[in-house]
C-alpha cells in the first residue's frame, strides 16, 4: 500500500542543516495498523509528513498504491495532535467539512456526518463548538473528522499525545472499536511504547536522529484486544520487554 | 483610544490594595454610591469653580466660562450650524474609514498569501509605516485641494495601515497544521480561502477597526484644522483666528462629546490596545 | 558539529543532499537572494518613479527622487537639516520627557488608589477622547509659536497615554506577589514603593516605544499648525511654497527620523531588560 524506498531527508534552515532520515525502507501493508516509535526528532513525523505529500524526501521516494506521492496526498486521512477544529463551526460542520470540500449533496453530508457522530459517541452535541466541548471530545471530533470522507490510509501524529492517561486508554479502544468496523490502513506515530503496542499490528522503531530503522516488530497479540486488560497479560510483558531494549539506547545516548 | 481602566470594578482589586484594608467592611452599593457622589462633586466643583472665578480672577475673554460656553453651543445648535459641521467630520470619518479599511483588507490578503511577495516589500512597507501620517496632510492638500478629499484621503491613510496590519497579522497567525490537514482533505486554494482565512481573520479586522475608529476622528480634525470650510476642527480654527475663546471651547467641548461616543462604540478600546500593544501597531 | 578532524559519513551525506536539492540562484544562502530582491524591488520603483516623473507625470505633482535626494544634501550643507532637526528633536523629547514623568507619577497613583481612580475617571475619558490635536490653536495662542507649544502639545499626547498604561500596570501586577509581601509586613507605602511601583514600570516600558511615536508625530503635527522651525514647518513651507521636492524631502527626513528612533529603542530596551529572558 505504502513504500519507503531508500528514503533520506534534510532539512535547512538559518541554524544549519539537519539530517533527519537516512536510508529508509519500509512497506506498509493495506488494512495493516502500523506503528511508529522513536525519541523525539527522529523523523518519524517526518515520514509521515511524506506520506501525506506536506514534503518530499531529499533522496528516494515515497510510493502510495504504486504511485510516486506527488504534491498533496488526497487519498489519506491525517490526525495531529494539535486541535486543530475551526472554532467557528459546529461540531456537525467540523466534521463535515472534508464533504463539503469534495462537493458532495447536503442530503448525503448530512448522512455521514450523523453516522459518524454515532460512531465516536457524540450524539447530542452536533451543534455545540469546539470551544464549549471537554478535551477528550474534541478528540473525538477530530477523529470523526478524519474518518468522515472514508479515506484508505489514517495517518495519526502521536493524536493522544497531550490527553491524560485515562482518556487515552478510553480513546485508543474506540479507535480499535472503530478500526475493526473500516479497516483502513493506519500509520500511527506515538512516543507511547504500550500505547504503540496495544495498538499495532506491527511496531518500527526508529533511531534518534539521524532516524534509521532499528527495528521491526510484528505484534502478534490476538484480536479484538482489550487495551485496558492487555497491559497485564505475559505476551504484552515479552513484546515491550524486547521493543524496550531496543528503544532505551536511543533515550539514553539523547539524554548525554 | 483608550477606554477605562476604571471599568474594572473595585471588586477585582485585591482587597488588601483598597483604602480601607479589610475586605468586605464596605459593601459594593456604598462604594459605588461614594464614587458617584465624588464624581459629582469633583465635575460641579471645577465647574462651578471655572464659573465663579470667570471675569473676577481669571480673564473672562482668555478662559470664558462654562455659561458661555454652553450659551454658544446652544447657538450653534439653534442655528443648525452645529449640526452641519458635526456632519462633515463625521462624513470624512465615515468615508475614509470605508475606504481605509477596503484597501487595507485587500492588500493585507493578498501579501498574507503570497509570502513570497511579502518578504520582498516588508522592508518598505516598515519604511512607510515609520512615516507620521499626519505629517502627510500637507502633502494631501497640495495634491487635492482644499476641500473634502484631503481629509477623506488622510484618513484613509491612517486607517489603511492600522487595520493592515492587525489583518496581516491574523493571515499570517493561521495554523499552519489547520492548513495542511484541509489540503489533505481536498481543499482547493480557493477554498481554503474563504472557508479558512476569511472566517479566521475575522476578529483580526473588527480589532483593527476598534483600533483605528479613534485615529480616524484624528485624521479628519487634523485635517480640517489646517485647511478647511467645514467640520468642527475648523470650526476650532476658525474660532482661534478670530480669537474667539468662548468658539474655541465651545468647539472643542463638541469635540470631546464626538470622541467620547466614537470611543464607546469602539468599547474595548483599552483591551484592543493591550492586545496589541507589543507588536507595536499603534502610529498615528 | 564533528568532533573529528575528517568529515562524519552522515556530514558528506548531508552536504551532498544540500547540493542536490539547490539548483540555480539557491545555490546562494538564502538570505543572500531574499536581500539581493529586495533591493532590486526597491531600485525598480525609484527607477520607475524617476522615469515617470517628467515624461507620464509632471514633477510638479510628484517630483523626483534625484531632487528629492539634492535637496536633501542641499539643506544638510547649508545646515538648515540640522537646525530644523534639533527643534524637532528637541521638542519630542522635552515632551516625551515631561510627558512620561506626569503620565508615570499620576498613574501609579491612581492605580494605588482605586476609588480616587474611579472618581477621576470620567474626567480621563473626556480629556482622553478628545483629539489633542485641536488643542493646538489654544496652546499656540498660549505659549507662542516658538517650541513650548509644540513641547506642550507632546506632553499632552504622551500624558495620557502614559497614565493609563501606569494605571493598567499597578492592575495588572500579581496579586500573589502583593499578597507575599503585605504578610511580611509591609504598609501601604512600603508596598507602593517596593512592588506596585517596579511592577507597573515593566509594564509601563513596554509602551514606550509606542509613546515615543506619538511624540514625534505631534512635535511634527504642531510644527505644521503653526511653526518657525522644525522638520514639520519644513514640510509645511514648501507646501505652501508648492514646491513639492521639499515636501518628500521632508517626509523622507521624518521616515528616517522613525526608524532610527525606533532602532534606537529596541536596543535600548533590548539592553535594559537584558535580565529577562
Amino acid at each position: 500500500m505504502i513504500e519507503a524506498r531508500d528514503v533520506y531527508k534534510v532539512f535547512s534552515s538559518s541554524g544549519g542543516d539537519v539530517l533527519a532520515l537516512k536510508g529508509i525502507n519500509l512497506s506498509v501493508r493495506p488494512s495493516e495498523f502500523l506503528a511508529m516509535i522513536g525519541p523525539s526528532g527522529c523523523g518519524k513525523s517526518t515520514l509521515l509528513n511524506m506520506i501525506a505529500g506536506l514534503t518530499s524526501p531529499s533522496r528516494g521516494s515515497i510510493l502510495y498504491g504504486g504511485q510516486p506521492v506527488i504534491d498533496v496526498n488526497r487519498a489519506v486521512g491525517y490526525m495531529t495532535q494539535k486541535d486543530t477544529l475551526l472554532p467557528w463551526r459546529t461540531v456537525r460542520d467540523n466534521i463535515g467539512i472534508a464533504l463539503e470540500l469534495r462537493g458532495l449533496a447536503k442530503p448525503e453530508r448530512e448522512r455521514l456526518v450523523r453516522e459518524h457522530i454515532e460512531l465516536v459517541g457524540l450524539t447530542g452535541f452536533e451543534r455545540f463548538f469546539p470551544g464549549q466541548l471537554s478535551g477528550g471530545m474534541r478528540k473525538r471530533v477530530l477523529v470523526a473528522r478524519t474518518l468522515v470522507y472514508e479515506p484508505e490510509t489514517i495517518l495519526m501524529d502521536e493524536p493522544f499525545g497531550a490527553v491524560d492517561a485515562q482518556l487515552k486508554l478510553v480513546l485508543q479502544a474506540e479507535l480499535l472499536r472503530i478500526w475493526d468496523k473500516t479497516k483502513q490502513t493506519i500509520v500511527f506515530v506515538t512516543h507511547d511504547l504500550g500505547e504503540a503496542i496495544g495498538l499495532a499490528d506491527r511496531v518500527v522503531v526508529f533511531s534518534k536522529r539521524p532516524g534509521q530503522i532499528k527495528l521491526v516488530k510484528t505484534v502478534g497479540l490476538p484480536r479484538p484486544r482489550d487495551v485496558h486488560r492487555l497491559r497485564l497479560s505475559p505476551q504484552f510483558a515479552e513484546i515491550y520487554e524486547e521493543l524496550w531494549e531496543a528503544l532505551k539506547g536511543e533515550f539514553a545516548e539523547e539524554r548525554q | 483610544m483608550m477606554q477605562e481602566p476604571g471599568a474594572a470594578a473595585a471588586g477585582e482589586i485585591p482587597p488588601m490594595a483598597r483604602p480601607g484594608g479589610q475586605a468586605g467592611l464596605r459593601s459594593r452599593g456604598a462604594t459605588e454610591t461614594l464614587v458617584w457622589l465624588g464624581r459629582l462633586a469633583l465635575i460641579a466643583g471645577l465647574l462651578g469653580a471655572w464659573q465663579a472665578a470667570s471675569g473676577r480672577w481669571l480673564s473672562d475673554f482668555w478662559f470664558s466660562s462654562p455659561v458661555l460656553i454652553g450659551q454658544r453651543i446652544w447657538e450653534w445648535v439653534d442655528q443648525g450650524v452645529l449640526l452641519a459641521h458635526v456632519w462633515a467630520t463625521v462624513a470624512e470619518m465615515g468615508l475614509g474609514f470605508v475606504l481605509g479599511t477596503s484597501v487595507a483588507v485587500c492588500a493585507a490578503f493578498v501579501l498574507g498569501s503570497y509570502r513570497g511577495i511579502a518578504e520582498i516589500f516588508e522592508p518598505l512597507i516598515i519604511a512607510l509605516y515609520n512615516i507620521p501620517k499626519l505629517a502627510l496632510a500637507p502633502l494631501l492638500i497640495l495634491w487635492f485641494g482644499i476641500d473634502m478629499t484631503p481629509k477623506v484621503v488622510l484618513v484613509a491613510l491612517v486607517t489603511f495601515f492600522l487595520i493592515f496590519i492587525s489583518t496581516y497579522s491574523g493571515i499570517r497567525d493561521v495554523d499552519r497544521d489547520l492548513v495542511n490537514v484541509l489540503r489533505i482533505m481536498g481543499a482547493s486554494p480557493m477554498q481554503l480561502f474563504t472557508k479558512v482565512l476569511l472566517p479566521s481573520s475575522i476578529p483580526w479586522i473588527l480589532t483593527g477597526v476598534k483600533i483605528s475608529l479613534p485615529y480616524a476622528l484624528t485624521g479628519a480634525v487634523a485635517g480640517e484644522m489646517m485647511v478647511s470650510r467645514e467640520g468642527v476642527g475648523h470650526l476650532v480654527a476658525q474660532s482661534a483666528l478670530m480669537i474667539d475663546m468662548t468658539g474655541v471651547y465651545a468647539a472643542l467641548t463638541i469635540l470631546m462629546v464626538i470622541g467620547v461616543l466614537v470611543d464607546t462604540a469602539v468599547g474595548g478600546g483599552r483591551d484592543s490596545m493591550s492586545h496589541l500593544r507589543n507588536r507595536d501597531l499603534v502610529q498615528v | 558539529m564533528s568532533r573529528f578532524a575528517q568529515p562524519s559519513e552522515d556530514e558528506v551525506l548531508v552536504r551532498d543532499l544540500v547540493r542536490a536539492s539547490r539548483r540555480g540562484l539557491s545555490v546562494l544562502p538564502p538570505w543572500l537572494v531574499l536581500a539581493a530582491k529586495r533591493c532590486l524591488a526597491l531600485v525598480l520603483l525609484l527607477g520607475a518613479w524617476e522615469l515617470a516623473s517628467g515624461r507620464l507625470i509632471r514633477p510638479f505633482w510628484v517630483s523626483r527622487p534625484s531632487d528629492i535626494l539634492a535637496r536633501l544634501l542641499e539643506w544638510a550643507l547649508r545646515g538648515d537639516l540640522w537646525i530644523h532637526l534639533r527643534a524637532t528633536l528637541l521638542e519630542m523629547s522635552v515632551g516625551f520627557v515631561l510627558g512620561t514623568a506626569l503620565g508615570l507619577g499620576l498613574g501609579l497613583l491612581l492605580g494605588a488608589w482605586p476609588l480616587a481612580e474611579r472618581i477621576v475617571n470620567p474626567i480621563n475619558v473626556a480629556f482622553n477622547a478628545l483629539p489633542k490635536i485641536a488643542m493646538t490653536p489654544v496652546f499656540i495662542l498660549a505659549f507662542g509659536i516658538g517650541l513650548t507649544s509644540k513641547i506642550v502639545l507632546v506632553v499632552s499626547v504622551v500624558v495620557f497615554f502614559v497614565l493609563f498604561n501606569s494605571i493598567t500596570g499597578v492592575r495588572q501586577v500579581d496579586p500573589d506577589l502583593i499578597a507575599s509581601v503585605r504578610i511580611m509586613g509591609a504598609g501601604r507605602l512600603a508596598l507602593f514603593r517596593k512592588v506596585l511601583a517596579p511592577g507597573a514600570v515593566a509594564y509601563v516600558f513596554a509602551g514606550m516605544k509606542i509613546a515615543l511615536r506619538y511624540a514625534l508625530a505631534y512635535a511634527v503635527v504642531g510644527e505644521i499648525m503653526a511653526g518657525n522651525r522644525g522638520i514639520g514647518f519644513l514640510v509645511e513651507s514648501s507646501a505652501g511654497n508648492l514646491d513639492t521636492t521639499g515636501v518628500f524631502a521632508g517626509v523622507s527626513l521624518l521616515m528616517v527620523c522613525g526608524l532610527l528612533l525606533y532602532e534606537a529603542v529596541v536596543r535600548v530596551e533590548a539592553f535594559m531588560l537584558r535580565w529577562r529572558v
